[in-house]
């Protein structure tokens, strides 16, 4: 096929990889989702507790959410470096 | 009217003009995960390859941290008893994170915590933040996609016709250039490709050379569109910086464990406590040496983790703000706002991260520290 088809396929084959890599964030959602329950429900049955839980809250936030963010990093790098 | 009225109304017109006022179509800056060099400061030095728009902003964090720290210690020393304004506020800021610091490590570590654990903090803060002051990634060298991607794939017919001891003009150059673009719409943009038949004349072109069926004959070199490589881009979309960060940590963290506990440190990755007496009384102390080989490797993964984290959602954040930007340039500022967030919480969470990691290199094995 010409060169032209075959880097659109290039272009096309990229966008699927990165669509592709993004679907590992389902993990960080779902994980983000349990515990902010457990944070809320730490604070229903503590309210005095409510600083400290919020800060182990957004501590183990942050670490979910990086796993999520390597994911989008590898998409990233799918569509702009390679 | 009070001033504060004002000051919103000004704000809100502001923003309702910076929405409204859209003559042309807006310029997506160039994406790109390395930094952007500034031309002519090429060095032929591998491990210092130019001077980046990313290393510029570093420098001038750098000095407003700076600037600012100094200027606010200047004033702690003829301070009323009753402080006001920003000067309050930053001591609430110190306060409040020290008063943290001692209730996490108790008061005598936290004294050498707090300086590495507060200059992260207010450092990434601070590079975090630039990325929201108008001018920064938005101002820069406005750039011709073609002539752009081809110089940064090293494939700038210039560069092609002097190898190949060609001659051509500016207008020869750039329909090259154009040709050289699969499809010059912004939305599919192409990877390039370089094609040495293309800089063959006419004359010295041999039959076959050029196939006149290929789409991207006879592409209008007009047609395509610009980007803009900023002068100023935040530091932490670059790897470089991240990683920066990361490994000074990271030596710290093994530097405050060798310190407290002197070489007992290493016993946390080799457990020689477990020897075949302990394990001979209880079998299950056998997977202390699993454990330390872990712990070893999350050392290391460590590094990663904190560099891939606060690159990840800076950059990310960036490319948001861009493509924002340029589609709906009304709404842009609710992801302003989000980045404003994700900024402050990352520098926030790298700089307690920092400090769990030290606190948790130097507490006696068996403390209970189960961070990360």
């Amino acid at each position: 096929m010409d060169l032209a088809a075959a880097e659109a396929l290039v272009i096309g084959l990229k966008a699927i990889g990165a669509g592709l890599a993004m679907i590992g964030v389902i993990g960080a959602g779902a994980g983000i989702g349990i515990l902010v329950g457990g944070a809320v429900q730490g604070i229903a049955r503590n309210p005095d507790a409510s600083g400290n839980i919020q800060t182990n809250m957004i501590l183990g936030i942050a670490f979910a959410e990086a796993v999520a963010i390597y994911a989008l990093v590898v998409a990233l790098i799918i569509l702009f470096v390679l | 009217m009070k001033k504060r009225y004002i000051l919103l109304i000004v704000f809100v017109a502001l923003i309702v003009l910076g929405s409204v006022i859209n003559f042309s179509k807006p310029v997506l800056p160039a994406i790109s995960l390395p930094g952007e060099c500034y031309p002519g400061t090429a060095t032929g030095n591998p491990y210092f390859p130019c001077v980046t728009n990313t290393l510029v902003t570093t420098f001038v964090a750098f000095f407003i941290v700076t600037i600012m720290v100094l200027a606010l210690r200047a004033k702690s020393r003829t301070a009323d008893e009753v402080p006001t304004g920003f000067y309050n506020l930053f001591e609430f800021v110190i306060e409040s994170a020290y008063k943290y610091a001692t209730g996490l490590a108790g008061s005598k570590k936290a004294r050498n915590f707090f300086p590495l654990f507060m200059t992260l903090i207010l450092y990434i803060l601070v590079a975090n933040w630039i990325e929201l002051v108008p001018g920064v990634d938005s101002v820069g060298f406005y750039e011709w996609i073609p002539h752009f991607e081809a110089e940064k794939a090293g494939q700038g017919a210039e560069k092609l016709a002097e190898e190949q001891g060609i001659h051509l003009s500016e207008e020869e150059l750039h329909e090259i250039e154009a040709k050289q673009v699969i499809i010059t719409d912004l939305e599919n943009k192409g990877a390039l490709r370089s094609d040495p038949f293309l800089l063959k004349s006419p004359d010295n072109a041999v039959e076959g050379d050029v196939d006149e069926s290929d789409s991207r004959a006879g592409l209008d070199p007009d047609n395509a569109d610009w980007t803009v490589v900023a002068f100023l881009r935040a530091p932490a979309t670059d790897l470089n910086f991240t990683l920066a960060m990361a490994l000074v940590t990271m030596f710290l963290v093994q530097f405050y464990g060798f310190k407290y506990l002197g070489v007992g440190y290493l016993k946390k990755f080799f457990p020689t406590d477990s020897n075949v007496d302990a394990m001979a009384k209880n079998p299950i102390k056998g997977i202390d040496w699993a454990v330390g080989i872990l712990e070893l490797v999350g050392e290391f993964a460590r590094i990663l983790s904190f560099s891939f984290r606060l690159l990840g959602n800076i950059f990310a954040g960036q490319i948001l703000l861009f493509v924002m930007a340029t589609l709906v340039p009304a709404l842009s500022v609710a992801f302003f706002g989000l980045e404003f967030f994700v900024g402050l919480i990352q520098a926030v969470v790298f700089g307690l991260l920092a400090l769990m990691f030290m606190n948790g290199a130097t507490e006696q094995h068996g403390d209970g520290d189960h961070h990360d």
